[in-house]
């Protein structure tokens, strides 16, 4: 299937076309919200933080924000402030102008005189930044320009042995074309730290995957004391027919495919390197989801048997299941069905290439279920409390 | 029609898609082709069956990958789970 996005004047490609509308801190939202409203065409990305937070978060919080910013789904921004928060417009502009030259505009609420003039300001802003995205023409890209991101959320059974393996093909064909793959979720490959080891591209890069995964590890244990071993596999998933840690965090990480890893990195880096990358990240679904388009997916996989609705306000969030009842009983939610696998009715390499079509498809505009939804949730970690 | 499905030519172990009692002959799908062997143990739905010989120490593998080593000798059509095998040292 032939391709079409948007190539951006930073070089990176987008499949979506937004013109975002984000609060500078949440005290902000209010009016971001309003121009979203009073403006066609625009999307609203809500930000939970920018204020109250430790240098630590705050540099997270900006960090993940500016990659959004920066996702090639992006045409430009309009940052709402209120005038007073911690992330200022030289903050945010500073961290969105490392990553990006795209249009970016701020104003801050305290200044231009309450809600209302905020929007009529900020209106015309983003009306005129629709206008200019609207007149972009797509151009053909190729599978080498997709940074697809992987997520598994709401697992059971078949996410391991039907979804995720079949994703796992649609990993490799991306790989192979020379495009970019990002997995995350460091918790879920605890136990298979080993085979991560051995999935590196190079000794180093091995080591790294292996000492992130572990040092994960020992900080839950050290914060809550709890061992993520001893509770794994949980009588659930033994009762659901997982025997050992092993083979359930392969489950998880199968969909990663065959192929090396190409780097590891640590949450809210951007990734502007083809291959296939780790990022280090929570398995929390939609903290995970966002750290992966803070990364750059255009697209993320998002593979589960128990069915999870979130999507994202960048990226189109693919929901993949393995669970024929969920497809079923869950279908204004899930996009795509791999329990032909488990019938014997198709093989995985099969339903990986009906599923690579899917994903072209929605890429080149097939909504996804989670945006015809609006699904758009938010969340960024914080290691520390608000102060 | 198949009743258990293995991952990777690799593998020690299909998965079987729907109950099996002990004696039961299992149609095992792999890339398209269907094997048949013969459950020694009943065998819950989505639990994993041998589908070669696994000697006490050994590798198991699942996903073409290790995903622990057998506790005991495994037969094929043994019930593969807790009882003989583990991850663990």
């Amino acid at each position: 299937m032939e391709l079409y996005g948007y190539r951006r004047p930073d070089g990176r490609v987008g499949i979506r076309n937004h013109v975002v509308v984000m609060p500078g801190v949440l005290c902000g939202e209010v009016a971001s919200r309003k121009i979203v409203e009073k403006v066609p065409g625009t999307t609203f990305l809500s930000n939970p933080n920018g204020c109250g937070q430790n240098h630590i978060d705050l540099a997270t919080t900006v960090d993940i924000l500016s990659g959004m910013i920066a996702n090639g789904n992006v045409y430009g921004v309009l940052v709402v402030g209120l005038g007073c928060e911690f992330m200022t417009e030289d903050v945010i502009k500073k961290a969105v102008r490392a990553k990006t030259n795209k249009p970016f505009y701020y104003l801050c609420i305290q200044e231009e005189g309450g809600i209302a003039r905020t929007v009529e300001k900020g209106s015309a802003i983003a009306a005129k930044m629709v206008e200019e995205a609207s007149a972009l023409k797509k151009e053909k890209i190729e599978l080498s320009d997709l940074i697809l991101g992987l997520e598994c959320g709401g697992s059971d059974p078949t996410s391991g042995f039907s979804s995720n393996t079949v994703l796992g093909k649609v990993t490799d064909r991306i790989i192979e074309a020379g495009g970019t793959a990002i997995m995350s979720e460091t918790a879920e490959c605890i136990g298979a730290e080993h085979i991560m080891r051995d999935r590196g591209r190079t000794p180093e890069i091995g080591k790294q995957l292996y000492d992130t995964i572990l040092k994960w590890e020992k900080d839950r244990l050290e914060e809550s004391g709890e061992n993520i071993r001893d509770s794994n596999p949980s009588p659930g998933n033994q009762e659901g027919g997982i025997t050992t840690l092993s083979e359930k965090s392969l489950g998880c990480i199968h969909k990663s495919g065959s192929h090396p890893f190409d780097g590891c990195y640590e949450y809210g880096k951007i990734i502007d390197e083809k291959g296939l990358y780790f990022i280090n990240a929570s398995a929390y679904d939609v903290v995970n989801t966002v750290a992966l388009v803070a990364a750059g997916s255009q697209v993320v996989a998002f593979t589960t048997g128990r069915g999870n609705p979130i999507g994202n306000p960048i990226a189109p969030v693919v929901k993949i299941t393995g669970n024929h009842d969920a497809a079923l009983w869950l279908e204004d939610f899930i996009d795509f069905d791999t329990s032909q696998t488990i019938t014997g009715e198709k093989t995985f390499a099969e339903l990986g290439e009906e599923m690579l079509e899917k994903i072209c498809s929605i890429c080149n505009g097939e909504p996804t279920k989670s945006e015809i939804n609006g699904a758009c949730e938010m969340s960024i970690n914080q290691d520390f409390s608000y102060t | 029609m198949a009743n258990a499905f293995m991952i990777n030519e690799k593998d020690s172990i299909a998965t079987v898609t729907e109950a099996v009692g002990s004696g039961e002959t299992v149609h095992v799908a792999m890339d398209g082709k269907v094997t048949d062997i013969t459950a020694l143990d009943p065998i819950p739905k989505y639990h994993k069956i041998a589908v070669c010989p696994v000697k006490k120490g050994d590798n198991v593998y699942k996903y073409g990958e290790v995903i622990g080593h057998a506790t005991q000798d495994i037969r094929v059509g043994n019930h593969v789970h807790v009882q003989n095998l583990t991850d663990k040292e």
